[in-house]
């Protein structure tokens, strides 16, 4: 076998999923003669006429007894030299959670709607599910064609339906109409996984991640357990990041069995991850999920080779003791989840999905942001920028011009040239410490646009620069710090230029304090600069 | 592994797990049990590789009822000398002949009971494979036990290989599956590809058997066998594992014959075909 395929079956409840899989695994001959009997016998015994295909499957006592699948069985069947592995999911409600579990490890799925009965609430739950985990391929079966006697209208209908719901997802999907007891159909279903199998050989993925599982020194040479994430083994010479850390490091062998050596000297423990791809280093994680018992407030996050305890939950984010290496699960979905874990009983409750931030997001989080405030004195710019810093999980780096004055620029007057420098420091300031995935937030009246557009290109697209805008006139009437008293700084502060630097605007003539506040960030999450 | 062929897949999901479960556990806690059969051939290959180029840092232990292939216990005694096995027999010495049903009951899962009570260990790996029975479908690769070593298919964890929990709390006990999602055929094309040593009952050749309802088995010193060429699909003890006739004598034999097979494997064992579910009910009480 060439290859190894994972997809699920899922469905509404009695949409006829064991059936249709009963009969993909007899027709692809990977039913045996002694399950066959045994199915033959049961079927008898339970009064029906013919084999009842679904028994093939169904394997708890419980479920036998209530013809209903509970748990998700693994089934196995070799066809076009691959093997399919099948997840086998329960259709009842009560049972979701389960079908979302073989969703987060599977491929494909295979979906049943009974043609009788059409789409069902639990129909589009499982569809909603299978998006949310990254099954990428479906193929929709409507089963039980031989009840209506193969209807046309009643199969229109019915795909009509399932291409209007599909149409809000991004799905590659088929449509196939079957009868598993007539046997018809069912080599479609076969050729189109098949096809989604053949697809998902051809798509190219250089994506490089290893999850580190433990150190092997054995005297001489110190070789590292790796969890490849991604399907893709470095080759010798390969350049890798070493995260937490962001140190750059050099492949000297890496085995399909997983055994890996570096070239530098550096240390590696359980936890590390070596990638060529982004990744988000954070203990502050979006999430939705999927819960199987009510969580305490004791809990433990598994993640690829790390067990976090978790400090808090709340709005839908988990704030963890340490940061964990991973992805947003739209980014790479093997990367994606965790498992949350009680730390009472250390039983698995729920499954964290990650939704951490957009791409867009993460690719510039590798380096920090520069939230720079201008804006004339007293316009506002500190009371916003210590609202914005209230809002991160890890602090930002706060540089306040005023401050700067008083310490490493103190040095400097207030003629322009003097003006111009004090601006220059505090932007190489930031550069250095933004470059090394600092957030920084900046206060600093610098009213000259060319000067602002110099630090635009030094700092590039980390740079955010929110205008603080009130007039002169009104900072002069709310001039709590009495700054406009003095003769000498109002010819300073006067004449603010504009340019076309500016990333967000706050309007402080009109608008109150909270007003603003609020504007503020709504803003940046909106140019999704904050989460 | 997009350029894997499915049993390097396999191959690499099973080392995987072992390294996951030995890297967050006690390694004085974890012993793998060791049957002697094909399937424990390729666990303790898997074992070498995953902890390559150092030795297997876990024990391997034999629960043993004394009624054993005599093939076995050579086959054993030659494996004994690269690995230390723990051998554990359970006092009683029942006999497979007079207690029927009890025999199993207390030297297989009483007998394993008492071995990890008397070791202390926490966590087991087996052999056991998805494909090998129904129940066992629906398996976890990561499986917990109460503290009676009882399995409750209600109580698992939910899992998401390779995400796998690996932690327990002090009143149960883990039970780990490699093979799990490995079938009869890639066990053998795994002994083909690796060179794996087995016992020799599983090649065919003329052995003196009886024909009995429930199958071929052999026949005792005492008894008039025919002389016939067969196999052994699967490996326990003599009274209870049937054979079956082929001219399979190596392992590719074996790989063409298991293509067109028409039975699977369980129909060698007497211990599946008692009652329906009957796996399932041995494996509530504690059975592997």
């Amino acid at each position: 076998m060439d290859n190894l395929y994972k997809f699920i079956c899922c469905g509404s409840v009695d949409d006829g999923k064991s059936t249709l899989l009963g009969r993909l695994l007899l027709n692809t001959g990977n039913i045996k003669e002694d399950q066959l009997a045994d199915a033959r016998k049961i079927s008898q015994q339970k009064g029906f006429e013919n084999i009842e295909l679904g028994l093939l499957l169904d394997g708890l006592l419980d479920e036998r007894e209530q013809q209903i699948t509970i748990d998700v069985a693994h089934r196995f069947f070799d066809f076009d030299n691959t093997r399919f592995h099948i997840l086998d999911c329960p259709g009842h409600e009560q049972y979701t959670k389960n079908m979302a579990i073989a969703a987060a490890e599977a491929q494909a799925a295979v979906l049943v709607i009974d043609l009788t009965k059409g789409v069902s609430p639990q129909t589009l739950r499982h569809i909603e599910i299978c998006s949310l985990f990254q099954i990428e391929k479906l193929c929709v079966c409507i089963t039980k064609c031989d009840k209506l006697e193969w209807n046309t209208e009643a199969i229109n209908n019915i795909s009509s339906q399932i291409c209007e719901l599909l149409k809000d997802f991004n799905f590659d999907y088929q449509i196939i109409p079957v009868s598993a007891i007539e046997n018809k159909n069912i080599d479609k279903v076969l050729d189109c996984l098949i096809d989604f199998k053949n697809t998902n050989l051809t798509k190219e993925n250089k994506k490089t991640l290893i999850h580190i599982q433990n150190c092997n020194f054995d005297g001489n040479e110190r070789y590292y357990w790796g969890h490849y994430v991604e399907h893709n083994i470095p080759q010798t010479g390969d350049k890798l990041t070493l995260y937490p850390e962001k140190i750059q490091v050099t492949i000297k062998s890496a085995s399909e069995n997983g055994l890996i050596s570096i070239n530098e000297d550096v240390d590696i423990s359980r936890g590390h991850c070596l990638s060529n791809t982004n990744v988000i280093v954070s203990n502050s994680i979006k999430y939705y999920s999927v819960l199987f018992e009510e969580l305490s407030n004791d809990l433990l996050l598994k993640h690829g080779t790390r067990t976090v305890k978790v400090r808090q939950v709340s709005n839908n984010t988990l704030q963890l003791e340490e940061p964990i290496i991973f992805n947003n699960i739209t980014d790479i979905k093997n990367n994606g989840f965790g498992l949350l874990i009680d730390n009472q009983t250390k039983r698995t409750v729920g499954v964290a999905v990650f939704l951490a931030n957009d791409n867009n997001l993460i690719n510039r989080t590798e380096k920090g942001f520069v939230y720079w405030f201008t804006g004339l004195s007293g316009a506002g710019k500190t009371t916003l920028a210590m609202h914005l810093m209230s809002h991160f999980n890890i602090k930002p780096i706060l540089l306040d011009a005023d401050e700067i004055r008083k310490g490493i620029n103190a040095d400097l007057g207030f003629t322009a040239e003097d003006r111009y420098k004090n601006v220059f420091r505090i932007a190489q300031m930031a550069d250095l410490l933004s470059s090394q995935g600092f957030n920084v937030v900046v206060t600093c009246i610098s009213k000259d646009a060319k000067q602002r557009s110099e630090i635009k290109s030094l700092l590039q697209d980390r740079y955010i620069e929110i205008f603080v805008d009130r007039s002169l006139e009104n900072c002069r009437k709310y001039d709590k710090k009495g700054l406009y008293k003095s003769i000498g700084l109002q010819k300073i502060v006067q004449g603010y230029e504009c340019g076309n630097t500016m990333s967000v605007h706050i309007d402080t003539n009109f608008d109150t304090e909270e007003i603003s506040k609020t504007k503020l960030l709504a803003e940046l999450k909106k140019l999704k600069y904050i989460n | 592994m997009r350029n894997f062929n499915h049993l390097k897949q396999l191959e690499l999901q099973a080392i995987d797990i072992i390294r996951e479960v030995c890297s967050t556990n006690n390694l004085d806690d974890i012993v793998v049990f060791y049957s002697i059969g094909k399937d424990s051939s390729v666990m303790l290959r898997l074992f070498e590789k995953a902890f390559f180029p150092k030795k297997i840092p876990v024990k391997f232990m034999h629960i043993d009822t004394g009624w054993k292939f005599k093939e076995m216990y050579d086959f054993r005694e030659k494996i004994a000398k690269e690995i230390d096995i723990i051998v554990y027999k359970h006092p009683a010495n029942l006999n497979p002949f007079l207690d029927g049903r009890r025999y199993t009951d207390v030297m297989k899962t009483e007998a394993l009971k008492q071995a990890l009570a008397k070791y202390d260990f926490k966590i087991a790996f087996g052999g056991s494979r998805r494909d090998e029975e129904k129940s066992r479908a629906k398996e976890r690769i990561v499986s917990i036990r109460d503290k009676n070593s009882r399995w409750n298919p209600r109580m698992q964890n939910p899992e998401i290989p390779p995400l796998y929990n690996t932690h327990f709390s002090q009143d149960t006990s883990l039970r780990i599956f490699p093979l799990s999602n490995w079938t009869e055929l890639d066990i053998w094309e795994y002994i083909k590809l690796e060179n794996i040593d087995i016992v020799p009952l599983y090649f065919s050749k003329e052995r003196y058997v009886k024909k009995l309802d429930s199958g071929i088995y052999i026949a005792t010193q005492n008894e008039t066998g025919e002389l016939k060429k067969v196999r052994f699909r699967t490996l326990g003890c003599y009274p209870l594992t049937g054979a079956v006739e082929s001219e399979a004598k190596n392992v590719d034999e074996i790989i063409q014959e298991l293509k067109i097979a028409k039975y699977t494997e369980r129909i060698t064992r007497v211990i599946d075909y008692d009652a329906e579910g009957s796996m399932e009910l041995k494996k509530r009480e504690g059975y592997f």
